[in-house]
């Protein structure tokens, strides 16, 4: 299973879905489509809790090209088969965000690139799953989290409704925590 | 007998020498005989295309590769002859001819680089020339090549591939930019993973 969050993608396009670049000097992400992918193969996922953009794509995965004029290509190709593990491309074009790995993998990375100018921190990512995001405020503090499961992903909301959901005895908040390094203070 | 001159003198007719000159203007009407010319700075290589006395400016017939601004030229009854002096100059003529003795076509593709020529039917002998003025992030370059090439800058792919002397249409295609030539790869496009392997472009995935 493929799933693609973050960012709203323009399917008039045939090939290219979503771009993004903060400043001529800076490098230009790119989220690309083979022709073998058809619009209805993107199936839109409602997040609960929030109004962030997510796409289910089932027999597709994922290829990148790191070019070196500063421009990182991802693709998504059909397949007859997929990686059996669960793929995600995270995107943002705004403040940018952090993968915060799960105890059980450790290395959810394939690639991380940003493209960073005064305005803004664009970034794309392939991630296998489980992991969690990070999403960031303009002054990189922390803004809001999400949880990328082998299932789905979902909404944590923001660090203190983590922490409030810890103290409820949410097992996948208290990993976030954890994996995060949250230090909370008792009596 | 008789056959065999029917057949060699209708080879004749139907495939005479023609050059594609692609990539750049040309200026036709230049005194010296040089219609193109790409040089950056003393110590680095010359390389010209040279129009001999026999060939006229109105030899030359100006196209546009469709969907961009490139210029291509094809000229008729025409042969190149080319020389390399060392590490200076790189010179292609422009020679009439019958087709008696050359009678195939030749593609030269000439402008700003780097780009890279990769022939379509495989053979890296079909590429004969293949000279920068400048080795850097920009340069002069000429390519010539005695069969069908795929022309490929940093973002486009061009087709030079002339297909016929009578039911000439174009012989010079934009086949897309460098991320649609990947995606129809990845869809399984055999032409646009030949110019992948020409390119050694390999999209990474997940191990």
């Amino acid at each position: 299973m493929l799933y693609i969050i973050g960012e709203y993608l323009d399917f008039r396009n045939e090939i290219l879905l979503w771009s993004a670049c903060n400043g001529a000097t800076r490098r230009v992400l790119k989220l690309l489509r083979a022709p073998n992918v058809p619009n209805e193969q993107f199936v839109q996922y409602k997040i609960d809790g929030c109004d962030t953009p997510a796409y289910r794509l089932e027999n597709a995965t994922v290829r990148w090209l790191d070019t070196e004029h500063m421009e990182t290509s991802v693709f998504v190709a059909a397949t007859e088969n997929p990686e059996p593990r669960t793929v995600y491309i995270v995107l943002n074009g705004d403040q940018g965000f952090r993968i915060i790995s799960h105890p059980a993998n450790p290395s959810p990375i394939h690639i991380v690139r940003t493209s960073v100018g005064s305005r803004g921190c664009s970034e794309i990512a392939v991630v296998t799953a489980p992991a969690f995001v990070e999403r960031l405020n303009y002054d990189g503090s922390p803004k809001d989290y999400f949880y990328l499961a082998e299932d789905a992903p979902s909404y944590l909301g923001s660090r203190n409704a983590v922490i409030a959901k810890v103290f409820a005895d949410d097992d996948m908040c208290r990993q976030l925590m954890q994996q995060a390094g949250w230090e909370i203070g008792t009596l | 007998m008789s056959w065999i001159y029917s057949y060699h003198s209708h080879m004749l007719r139907h495939t005479p020498p023609v050059v594609i000159i692609a990539g750049d203007e040309l200026e036709l009407d230049n005194k010296d005989g040089i219609i193109w010319y790409g040089h950056h700075r003393k110590n680095c290589r010359r390389i010209l295309i040279y129009r001999t006395p026999g060939i006229t400016p109105d030899m030359f017939e100006r196209y546009t590769v469709e969907g961009t601004n490139k210029p291509f030229y094809v000229v008729r009854h025409v042969k190149p002859r080319w020389t390399r002096l060392g590490d200076y100059e790189t010179s292609v003529f422009l020679v009439p001819n019958d087709g008696s003795t050359h009678n195939h076509t030749t593609y030269l593709w000439v402008g700003r680089g780097p780009f890279t020529p990769i022939p379509c039917g495989g053979h890296k002998d079909t590429v004969k020339i293949n000279d920068r003025t400048f080795i850097d992030r920009k340069c002069y370059q000429m390519c010539l090549a005695t069969s069908a090439v795929w022309i490929c800058y940093d973002e486009h792919v061009y087709e030079v591939c002339w297909d016929s002397y009578e039911t000439f249409s174009s012989a010079v295609k934009l086949v897309g930019t460098r991320d649609e030539i990947i995606a129809r790869a990845l869809a399984g496009d055999k032409e646009c993973q030949k110019i992948l392997n020409g390119l050694n472009i390999n999209p990474q995935q997940i191990p």
